[in-house]
């Protein structure tokens, strides 16, 4: 026996096992094991568990197992086939679509410098100026640039305000004789009144064009689209009324 | 001598310890050289498909699990510093993917999941191991079996730890890194893990 006691020499059972003790300890756990058979039946558990490990360890493949590295090589090719580099290089093997590319670059580029070219120098007054279209068409439904058309169920109409800030008013009329009017005109996000002209007889009379100037100086209840208000387009067809133009008197 | 345990001394393995040989065969898979990845998985692939099986228990996920282990290697061998033999670094991919493969596994299945106790009482026990029995063939297979079973229901990382020691006879250092723990948890791992196993041999 040596120096160490049985519960010594079992703390250090497992490294002994598993030659993990300096050499002096493993002589001294060695000597006590020598003369110990409690220790040495407890080694013996080590050892069995030790032995059913490698007992139930999975077969080694045989001799002629050919083994995972064609596949593995087979897989690193895909791999290198398919990296961006490669694809991005098959791409310059046939220089048709590199010319058919860089053409169709060029034209995008072209394109795109004269739709700036033409922002840029083209005069914004003209409506019917390409500007002034490529601005309407940029510009969101419902703005004042691009109005939307009333339609029946989804918007609320323009209406003519209670405090009566149009300073034309409108009046029912029973007098014979009337001519029925009709107007184009837009109502902005506002509420005014822009665009507006005549449409069928009215065009060119003094009087209706007076009304017009008249009307276009007011301010409605703009169109709503829910909460928000939105520009429209509408015709306003004015019959059976009594129109009476109130002109300021300036100075 | 005193009661501290106390465990060899070991000391980090650095460039210089890695082989001439294996070094130029890192640098060579490092470029892509396919004779020399093709050399490399010749070396390893035996120790790799082994140690998957012995986790997974199961050929063809072991055979797939080696495929994805070496292609892991290639691309990241380039990050290979020498702290350890290129073996042990490949040991701890191994292990990595088979954790990964694992989790995934019981999420995936987790429902098709029977407990022992439930496959017991629908299909009966396995034969009790004849240990003086004459057909000592037998009684050996059916030993096998047994340590296999409670293999499998050790947790993964006790499991992992035993497998390294006692089939592919790491040390603990080595099994340190493989796991990415320090030493005292490999032993303790190691305690645990052998007591469960003892505690299904108790009768042996």
């Amino acid at each position: 026996m040596t120096g160490l006691t049985c519960t010594a020499v079992r703390q250090r059972l497992a490294a002994f096992h598993d030659d993990e003790l300096p050499v002096p300890e493993r002589i001294a756990v060695q000597g006590h094991l020598n003369g110990c058979e409690g220790c040495a039946e407890e080694l013996g558990g080590y050892d069995l568990v030790s032995g059913a490990l490698k007992q139930a360890a999975a077969p080694r493949p045989p001799d002629d197992w050919k083994g995972v590295a064609p596949g593995v090589i087979g897989r690193m090719r895909a791999e290198a086939n398919e990296a961006w580099l490669a694809r991005m290089g098959r791409l310059f093997d046939d220089l048709h679509l590199v010319w058919i590319g860089l053409a169709a670059t060029a034209g995008t580029v072209l394109c795109g410098a004269i739709v700036l070219g033409m922002m840029h120098f083209a005069s914004p007054e003209r409506e019917d100026s390409l500007r002034a279209m490529i601005t309407v068409f940029g510009a969101p439904s419902g703005s004042n640039l691009n109005p939307v058309s009333l339609d029946g169920f989804m918007i609320q109409a323009p209406s003519v305000p209670q405090d009566g800030i149009v300073p034309a008013s409108l009046e029912r009329s029973s007098a014979q004789g009337e001519i029925m009017l009709a107007f184009s005109a837009v109502i902005t996000r506002e509420g005014a009144i822009s665009g507006m002209e005549a449409l069928g007889d009215g065009r060119g009379q003094l009087q209706v064009a007076r009304l017009i100037n008249e009307i276009s100086r007011g301010r409605l209840e703009p169109a709503r689209f829910g909460a928000d208000p939105i520009a429209v387009n509408l015709v306003w067809l004015v019959e059976h009324m009594t129109v009476t133009v109130k002109t300021k008197q300036r100075g | 001598m005193g009661g501290e345990l106390s465990v060899k001394p070991v000391r980090a393995i650095t460039w210089t310890d890695v082989g001439g040989r294996e070094a130029s065969l890192i640098q060579r898979c490092a470029a892509r050289d396919e004779d020399a990845c093709a050399e490399l998985v010749t070396e390893h692939q035996r120790m790799v498909y082994q140690l998957s099986l012995n986790l997974l228990n199961d050929h063809n996920e072991a055979l797939d699990l080696s495929q994805e282990v070496f292609l892991r290697v290639f691309r990241t061998i380039h990050t290979f510093r020498g702290h350890s033999s290129l073996r042990t670094w490949i040991y701890r991919i191994v292990v990595n993917q088979a954790r990964n493969r694992q989790r995934w596994w019981r999420r995936r299945h987790r429902s098709q999941q029977v407990s022992l106790d439930q496959h017991i009482q629908d299909h009966g026990d396995l034969p009790e191991t004849v240990s003086s029995g004459p057909d000592r063939l037998v009684g050996q297979k059916q030993l096998g079996e047994r340590i296999r079973r409670a293999l499998d229901g050790l947790p993964f990382d006790q499991k992992t730890a035993i497998v390294l020691r006692e089939i592919d006879g790491l040390s603990y250092e080595e099994i340190g890194f493989s796991l990415g723990i320090a030493v005292g948890t490999v032993k303790s791992r190691l305690a645990r893990a052998r007591e469960g196993l003892r505690a299904e041999l108790r009768d042996v």
